[in-house]
């Protein structure tokens, strides 16, 4: 048996709710976009790794070899600061969700249970004595 | 028939047994194994560190002519090649690590919401009413699988790191000088290759891995979040209505 879930009762969610999904997007999807970088390295070195070292070495100022290698030796440096940033992201989401949970803790559940529990224990105990 | 909304937010339910769903009580025995499992593999990936930092010092403790030499001997060839397939595979390994440990707090997160359900439907039936609870809504869904999708994405890439680590070991298995010499459309040349492009990709590959798993943290804490509201919620509706209701 189900019923239709109300929240009339109770504060609207905390913002925090609205907030950290743009922050686990943003984190992931930065995680992602590295993926990408990484495959397109993995051509580059495809391409670097199909010369000799003799000829790697020969690459002329302006050849697309020499770019490539460039790429390989400089790209992992940003790029792997810009993946911890992703991982950072996806943190702060969860600490934004945690702050949400701490809120709703506070102003949905707790408040409920200092104003509505006595009351509930006041009819218990109006139904334990008209039983008695 | 499910409403969107109640797929999206949940809907409520009846329930007459104060019990975890399946899932909550797989996560309650769950979550130590992983937790152990984790911290396990993080202290052996140090074990490996330390013998790949000895390994690492001895070999750049020997000069480049000898290190580089046409003829180097079985030890400094040995060395190399533990070093090179080492840096292969051990980040993986290190992150599986890690993304266990991980997994250990999401099923941590999943027996807290399991203690949630029973407490809430304990609580009801103490004042004699009838017991109700939210059922899951589209993250309690997602979570458990999210999770999942990281570490088969961690043990892929374990396992595809250790493919390239064998490939990195014979490959290293040469001298210096030889892999240096070596032509195009040699097999050395292409291993070679093989190695530094599964390389590239490898590394951002695990991360996408671990990535999954906090997104499920953030669901699970999001779920435990729709719960709290729900009770908070059914407590005034409790105190509003009759007892008899």
């Amino acid at each position: 048996m189900s019923y239709q879930h109300t929240t009339n009762l109770i504060p609207a969610p905390p913002i925090q709710t609205r907030i950290y999904p743009i922050l686990i997007a943003a984190g992931f999807l930065i995680v992602l976009a590295v993926l990408l970088i990484g495959a397109a390295l993995a051509a580059t070195a495809s391409d670097v790794f199909e010369n000799s070292k003799a000829v790697r070495d020969a690459a002329t100022a302006g050849s697309s070899l020499l770019a490539d290698q460039s790429d390989l030796a400089a790209f992992p440096l940003w790029v792997q600061p810009l993946k911890f940033l992703g991982i950072g992201l996806l943190v702060t989401g969860i600490f934004t969700v945690f702050w949400g949970l701490l809120r709703s803790l506070r102003e949905a559940r707790g408040d409920a249970m200092v104003e509505w529990i006595p009351v509930l224990l006041a009819q218990r105990s109006g139904e334990t004595k008209g039983g008695e | 028939m499910t409403s969107r909304a109640e797929m999206l937010f949940g809907g409520r339910a009846v329930v007459t047994k104060a019990e975890s769903t399946q899932m909550q009580k797989v996560a309650r025995y769950m979550w130590v194994p992983m937790l152990l499992m984790g911290l396990v593999i993080v202290a052996a990936s140090l074990g490996v560190s330390i013998v790949n930092a000895a390994a690492t010092s001895d070999y750049f403790g020997l000069p480049k002519e000898v290190r580089e030499a046409a003829a180097a001997s079985a030890s400094v060839i040995d060395d190399r090649q533990f070093i090179e397939s080492t840096n292969v595979w051990l980040p993986g390994f290190q992150l599986l690590g890690i993304g266990l440990l991980l997994s250990a707090i999401t099923f941590s997160l999943a027996n807290i919401l399991g203690v949630f359900r029973v407490g809430g439907v304990r609580l009801q039936q103490a004042f004699g009413r009838e017991a109700q609870t939210l059922t899951p809504p589209i993250t309690a869904r997602l979570f458990p699988m999210l999770m999942m999708v990281g570490l088969v994405i961690l043990i892929v890439n374990l396992i595809i790191a250790a493919f390239i680590g064998a490939l990195a070991w014979d490959v290293y298995g040469h001298s210096v000088a030889e892999i240096n010499a070596a032509e195009p459309g040699s097999s050395l040349l292409a291993d070679l290759g093989t190695v530094n492009t599964y390389k590239a990709w490898l590394t951002p590959f695990k991360f996408v891995g671990i990535a999954f798993i906090p997104v499920g943290i953030s669901f699970a804490v999001d779920t435990i979040l729709q719960v709290i509201r729900f009770q908070g919620q059914r407590i005034r509706e409790l105190a509003q209505t009759a007892p008899s209701q």
